[in-house]
C-alpha cells in the first residue's frame, strides 16, 4: 500500500513536550481510589465487558454505586456512568439499591434519569416493582414513555402478561389493566412497522460534512 | 507551471478564557443552607409561602426530592429544577460551579493559577482537585489537596509552578473535585495561552479545534487538492496590534527553508487587522492546488509538506507560524440519530461536536472521516430507539444499514442501550463487513442524553464523541488493549483518545479505508 512518508521535522515545543504530573497519593484518599475503580468498572462500553465488570462489582462497592447513580450529570459527571450505575442498581440488588431505583423513577429530576431508572426496574423482573413502571407509561416526555414500555415488556417476559394485568388491576381496577394490555400490544405493533426490507435512513440538518 | 490559489476569511473568536467549543458554562448550583425562602423561591421559580414550606421540609429531610414530593404547591418543573441545582445540607454530592484563570490571563512560559468555584456541604466538604491539561505537549495531571480554609471559601486556587508553564497556544483544563465520599464533580475549561513576549501567530488545521499537534491534510477534490488552514494570532501585550491583512504563504518539503514546492501571497478581507490587548484574532486560509501543480504533486506522491505562513505589523515587524501538511486515510461514516425527532436542536449540535471530537481522535492518527448526518423518523423507528436485547442490535443493522447508500460505516446513535450490564456502545462484529448485507454492518451508541443545570437537554459530546470513536475502531478492526489513555480500552472515558501505530496499521487495511 502506497502510505504517506512523514519526513517533514516536528514543530519545536518551548520547553519541552512534557511537564511534571504531581498525583496525590491514592492511599491517603481510600473512597476516591474506590470510586475511580468503581467508575472503571460502571464505564464499559461492549457488552461481554460490562456483564464481567458487573459481576466484578462487590458487595462494598454498593455504596459507592448509589453515590454515583445520584450525581446530576448536571455536574459534570459522565451521564453514561450515571445510568450504568442505576443499572447496576437492578444487579443483585439490595433492598437499599431498588429503594433507590424508585426514588430515581419518580423523583429522579429529568425524564433520563427517571427512564433509565424505569428500564432497570423492568430489568429486575420482579412485579413488585409495576407501579412505577405504569406511571411512567402516562409520562409526558417520549423517551419515558419509551422506556416504561420497555420495561414493561421486560417484566413480562419474565413473568407473564396475565400475573401483569392481574396485579395491576390490584393497583388500580380494570383501568391499569388496560393500561397494560394497551402498552405491552403497542410493543408489538411497534415491532411489525419494521421494515420488510432494508430501509433508507433521511438526510439529517447537517448533510455531508468533511474536515 | 500551474499554480495554486487561495481564499481567505475572518473567523469569530471565542473569549480568551472560554476557548473550546466543548467548554462548560458557568453552573447556576447552590447550597440550600445558604438561602432563604425568597432566594430559595427566585431561585426554582416558587410563591415565597411554598419555598418556606419546602425549606422547612428539607431542613428536616433527607432527600430534596421527598421533601418536594410531600410539600404541596411545588411544580413538577421546580422539583427538577431543586433537584439539578441545590445542594442540601446533609448532601454527599459537590458541584463545580465555574473555573476561570485566577490572576489574568495564562500566559506563556510562567507560573499560573486556575480558580475553582465549587458548592458543597459543609458536612462533606471537597477533599481534591485534580486537573488534566491537554495542551500542545504530552498531557499531564496536576493535583492538590484542599484545605478548611478552601472549603470554607467557596473556591480553591490550583496554582501551577514554572515548570508546568504553558507554551502560545490552547489549553483545555479538566478539572475534577472530590469529597472525602468519593463524590465527583467535573468541569472543562479551555484558555488561551498568551504570549509574554507579547505577540504571536499560530497556524492549524482546518475545520477541528484543537490543543495537540496536528497536521493540515489535502482533501482530494476532483483534479486538484485543497488544504484547508486557521490562522489564529495571540495578543499578550497591553496595547493593541494592528496587522497587515496581506500573509505570504510558503509550502516546503524537508521544513521551512528545504526544497521549494509554491509560494504566493493572499490577504485577508476587511482591511487592517486590529489583535485586542489580552485577545486573538483567527482567519481562515484555504489552498485550491490542481493538477500540474507542485502541491498537487507532492500530495499525489505521499510526501509531507510544511506550510509557513508570514504576516507583518503596521510598524513592521513580522509573525510566522507553521504546520505540516499531508494526505490522510480516509473513510466515511454515517451519524444516524434513531427517532431523530427524538433529538432537539441542541441536541442535534452537541452529537455533530461529538462527531467532530471523533474526528479529531482520528486525524492526531493521520486518518480522518467525512460524515453524513442521517436520521430514523419516530414514525417508522419500530422500537429501536431503546435496544433491550443483541437481537435487537442486529435487527436494527439488518434493517436499516443501507442498502445503495455509501460505503460508509454505519453509527446510530439511539436514545438508550438497555441489554444487561452498563453498556452503551455495541459493534455488530470485529472487523466490520465491507458491505451492507447481513446484520453486522454498523455499530449503536447511546446517546446518553441530560438535563444541564440550565434545564436545556443536552448530549455529553465528548464522552460520545470517543465512544462512537471506540465503536468505530472495532469495526475498523480493532480489539480492547489495556495500554493506559488509549481508545481501545473496555472502560475508555472521555480522555482515552490515544490510537498507537500498530492500531494505525490495522485500521487501513479495512476495505472502505482510502487514500486519494
Amino acid at each position: 500500500m502506497n502510505e504517506p512518508r512523514h519526513p517533514e521535522p516536528q514543530p519545536e515545543i518551548p520547553g519541552g513536550p512534557s511537564r511534571r504530573s504531581t498525583i496525590v497519593d491514592r492511599s491517603e484518599l481510600p473512597a476516591i481510589a474506590e470510586r475511580e475503580r468503581v467508575s472503571r468498572l460502571l464505564r464499559t462500553h461492549d457488552l461481554v465487558e460490562a456483564e464481567r465488570a458487573f459481576d466484578e462489582l462487590t458487595s462494598a462497592d454498593r455504596v459507592m454505586v448509589r453515590l454515583i447513580a445520584r450525581e446530576s450529570a448536571a455536574f459534570g459527571t459522565e451521564p453514561s456512568v450515571r445510568y450504568s450505575a442505576i443499572a447496576a442498581l437492578a444487579h443483585k440488588a439490595s433492598a437499599e439499591d431498588l429503594n433507590l431505583l424508585t426514588d430515581l423513577a419518580r423523583f429522579g429530576e429529568d425524564f433520563y434519569v427517571r427512564g433509565h431508572a424505569l428500564l432497570a426496574l423492568g430489568s429486575t423482573g420482579t412485579y413488585a416493582h409495576l407501579e412505577p413502571v405504569l406511571r411512567g407509561l402516562s409520562a409526558e416526555e417520549l423517551f419515558e414513555r419509551a422506556a416504561a414500555s420497555k420495561a414493561l415488556g421486560a417484566l413480562a417476559r419474565h413473568t407473564s402478561a396475565e400475573a401483569l394485568r392481574a396485579h395491576a388491576t390490584a393497583l388500580g381496577g380494570v383501568e391499569r389493566a388496560e393500561q397494560v394490555d394497551a402498552a405491552l400490544s403497542a410493543l408489538e405493533t411497534s415491532a411489525s412497522r419494521r421494515p420488510a426490507a432494508p430501509a433508507q435512513t433521511s438526510q439529517g440538518p447537517l448533510g455531508t460534512t468533511t474536515s | 507551471m500551474v499554480g495554486s490559489i487561495t481564499e481567505s476569511s475572518i473567523r469569530e473568536q471565542r473569549p480568551i478564557s472560554r476557548y473550546g467549543p466543548l467548554d462548560d458554562l458557568p453552573r447556576r448550583i447552590a447550597r440550600l443552607e445558604d438561602m432563604d425562602p425568597s432566594a430559595l423561591g427566585r431561585h426554582i421559580g416558587l410563591e415565597a409561602d411554598t419555598a418556606a414550606a419546602l425549606l422547612e421540609r428539607a431542613r428536616l429531610s433527607q432527600a430534596l426530592g421527598f421533601a418536594a414530593a410531600t410539600t404541596s404547591g411545588v411544580p413538577q418543573e421546580s422539583l427538577e429544577r431543586a433537584l439539578r441545582t441545590l445542594i442540601q445540607p446533609a448532601d454527599q454530592r459537590l458541584a463545580i460551579t465555574d473555573v476561570v484563570p485566577a490572576h489574568g490571563p495564562v500566559m506563556s512560559g510562567k507560573p499560573f493559577a486556575l480558580r475553582v468555584h465549587f458548592a458543597a456541604a459543609a458536612l462533606n466538604p471537597p477533599r481534591l482537585a485534580s486537573v488534566r491539561v491537554e495542551w500542545t505537549g504530552e498531557p499531564f495531571v496536576h493535583e492538590v489537596l484542599l484545605t478548611a480554609e478552601d472549603a470554607v471559601s467557596g473556591y480553591v486556587d490550583v496554582v501551577f509552578g514554572a515548570d508546568q508553564a504553558l507554551p502560545v497556544g490552547a489549553a483545555t483544563f479538566g478539572v475534577s473535585l472530590y469529597n472525602a465520599l468519593g463524590a465527583m464533580s467535573h468541569f472543562t475549561a479551555t484558555c488561551a495561552v498568551l504570549p509574554s513576549n507579547p505577540f504571536a501567530l499560530q497556524v492549524g488545521p482546518n475545520g477541528s479545534f484543537v490543543t495537540g499537534t496536528w497536521s493540515a491534510r489535502g482533501v482530494r477534490n476532483g483534479d486538484a487538492y485543497d488544504t484547508g488552514i486557521a490562522i489564529t494570532l495571540f495578543n499578550g501585550g497591553t496595547t493593541a496590534v494592528t496587522v497587515q491583512p496581506g500573509f505570504q504563504w510558503t509550502f516546503w518539503d524537508g521544513g521551512v527553508g528545504g526544497s521549494l514546492v509554491e509560494q504566493g501571497d493572499g490577504a485577508f478581507p476587511g482591511g487592517t487587522i486590529t489583535v485586542p490587548a489580552g485577545g486573538t484574532w483567527g482567519g481562515w486560509i484555504s489552498f485550491h492546488s490542481p493538477d500540474g501543480s507542485g502541491i498537487f504533486k507532492h500530495y499525489q506522491d505521499r510526501e509531507d509538506m510544511t506550510i509557513e505562513i508570514v504576516m507583518t505589523r503596521t510598524d513592521g515587524g513580522t509573525v510566522r507560524g507553521t504546520i505540516t501538511a499531508r494526505t490522510m486515510f480516509a473513510f466515511g461514516v454515517n451519524i444516524t440519530g434513531v427517532a431523530g425527532e427524538d433529538f432537539i436542536g441542541q441536541e442535534w449540535s452537541d452529537l455533530f461536536a461529538a462527531a467532530a471530537r471523533t474526528r479529531t481522535i482520528y486525524e492526531r492518527r493521520d486518518l480522518t472521516f467525512d460524515t453524513d448526518d442521517r436520521f430514523i423518523p419516530r414514525a417508522g423507528v419500530g422500537g429501536y430507539e431503546i435496544i433491550d436485547s443483541f437481537d435487537e442490535f442486529h435487527h436494527l443493522l439488518a434493517d436499516w444499514s443501507g442498502p445503495n447508500t455509501n460505503t460508509n460505516i454505519d453509527a446510530f446513535i439511539v436514545q438508550a442501550i438497555s441489554v444487561g450490564g452498563g453498556v452503551d456502545g455495541i459493534d455488530g462484529s470485529i472487523p466490520g463487513p465491507t458491505s451492507h448485507d447481513g446484520s453486522d454492518s454498523g455499530v449503536i451508541a447511546s446517546k446518553s442524553g441530560f438535563v444541564d443545570a440550565s434545564g436545556t437537554r443536552r448530549l455529553h459530546s465528548a464522552y460520545l464523541g470517543m465512544l462512537i470513536g471506540h465503536e468505530i475502531g472495532h469495526y475498523l478492526g480493532l480489539v480492547h488493549v489495556s495500554d493506559a489513555g488509549d481508545l481501545m480500552l473496555p472502560s475508555s472515558g472521555t480522555n482515552d483518545i490515544n490510537l498507537s501505530y500498530d492500531q494505525y496499521r490495522t485500521m487501513i487495511r479495512h476495505g472502505w479505508v482510502r487514500i486519494d
